[in-house]
């Protein structure tokens, strides 16, 4: 049986289309237990988006069985930022060069995988790695995560189904102002999760818009008031330009700054990045709760 | 006035639906007790989901000047005050 290979990327960016190549080959669950190599020699930069989908990878290829190589980036700040963000503590990594490996375990570090526990120590190790990195006060830094990134893990806990849970990952971008967080799960999208509510929906991007609208979810059966999750951040990501939203579900791409888009290749999963503006402000609130 | 402090009976973690139930329980037994309670959040996190499981179902049930004369919220931050705002509207829209 041939060695299964997915080449990452020179530059592995936030953009989902530079991954394009490499999910026409990916299937979540693999049928065979052939080996498979993730060539990461070439990476000269790497994001969050592209650290969450090869840790998620590496992931579910080692829970189904199969033998995972990795080779190594040879840059060697790629390798520095790789190991700061815990991607080598996650999958037991400790030599150079192309290793084995077969085993997973958790990391207090920047990269997170979550399964059905949110974890109040990691979310406020987030805080705390976002301040250090960035000129944003603690209070905003935690009100940050309170709000949108707790509010993304719920929903993959809720409703993505994704057999391995999600994957978190956040860069600071002190030069640009920039903080990006992405969120990865491997489940089973948006449209198939409001489908069976909402039959009209016919594309995965019509899918994402109406996952945006306000009492919109997937347990709408139920007469109980449900689904702001997604709303909760647009709109706090809307006030005072304080960033962008996107997602990315199976062929669906959604950008709160440029509308959407049908991708070619599918995810086959669910991918939320929030770029958020680290000058922005959260200005203390004291108005009535109910009004 | 009854008190409840999140942190001790329910968790740190207040972002589920379920955790949110618990919540909505003893706040209507408190209603149906003909008293008023204070909610303390200090040490939590929140969701929508958890609010929406709480209040907003709360709100389906009673009249809103109602609730707000018998909830107060104590140690509550700013960010768990923009999702509660969004879950108040979201349950007067579903109840309209």
């Amino acid at each position: 049986m041939s060695q299964l290979s997915f080449i990452f990327p020179t530059d592995s960016n936030n953009s989902i289309q530079t991954y394009s190549y490499i999910f026409r080959n990916f299937k979540i669950i693999p049928a065979d237990k052939r080996d498979v190599l993730f060539d990461c020699a070439n990476i000269s930069f790497i994001k969050p988006l592209g650290l969450n989908l090869l840790s998620a990878m590496i992931f579910s290829f080692i829970s189904n069985g199969n033998k995972v190589l990795i080779k190594l980036p040879n840059n060697e700040a790629v390798v520095k930022y790789l190991r700061d963000q815990g991607f080598f503590s996650e999958f037991n990594i400790e030599a150079a060069g192309e290793i084995s490996i077969g085993t997973t375990r958790g990391t207090s570090a920047s990269l997170k995988r979550l399964q059905d526990v949110m974890d109040a120590s990691y979310l406020d190790s987030i805080a705390y790695w976002i301040c250090r990195n960035s000129d944003i006060p603690l209070t905003y830094a935690e009100a940050l995560i309170r709000i949108n990134l707790v509010e993304l893990i719920n929903n993959v806990f809720d409703h993505s189904e994704s057999p391995i849970g999600c994957y978190i990952s956040a860069q600071a971008y002190p030069r640009m102002d920039w903080l990006i967080l992405s969120i990865l799960d491997f489940g089973i999208g948006i449209k198939r999760s409001l489908q069976p509510h909402y039959p009209e929906l016919s594309s995965d991007v019509d899918a994402i818009r109406k996952a945006l609208e306000e009492g919109v979810s997937s347990k709408k059966h139920e007469r109980r008031p449900r689904g702001v999750g997604l709303t909760v951040i647009k709109d706090f990501l809307a006030v005072d330009q304080r960033g962008n939203l996107e997602i990315i579900s199976y062929t669906g791409l959604y950008h709160s700054g440029g509308g959407t888009k049908t991708l070619d290749v599918p995810l086959r999963g669910t991918c939320v990045n929030l770029y958020i503006n680290a000058r922005a402000s959260f200005e203390s609130d004291e108005a009535d709760i109910w009004s | 006035m009854k008190y409840i402090s999140l942190f001790k009976e329910i968790d740190t973690d207040c972002t589920s639906y379920e955790k949110g139930t618990i919540l909505y329980e003893f706040l209507e037994k408190t209603i149906a007790e003909n008293q008023s309670i204070e909610i303390d959040m200090s040490d939590v996190f929140t969701s929508s989901s958890f609010f929406n499981a709480s209040i907003g179902q709360l709100i389906l049930k009673y009249d809103i000047d109602f609730l707000k004369e018998r909830i107060h919220f104590k140690n509550m931050r700013n960010e768990d005050k923009f999702t509660l705002r969004k879950s108040i509207g979201n349950a007067i829209k579903k109840k309209s």
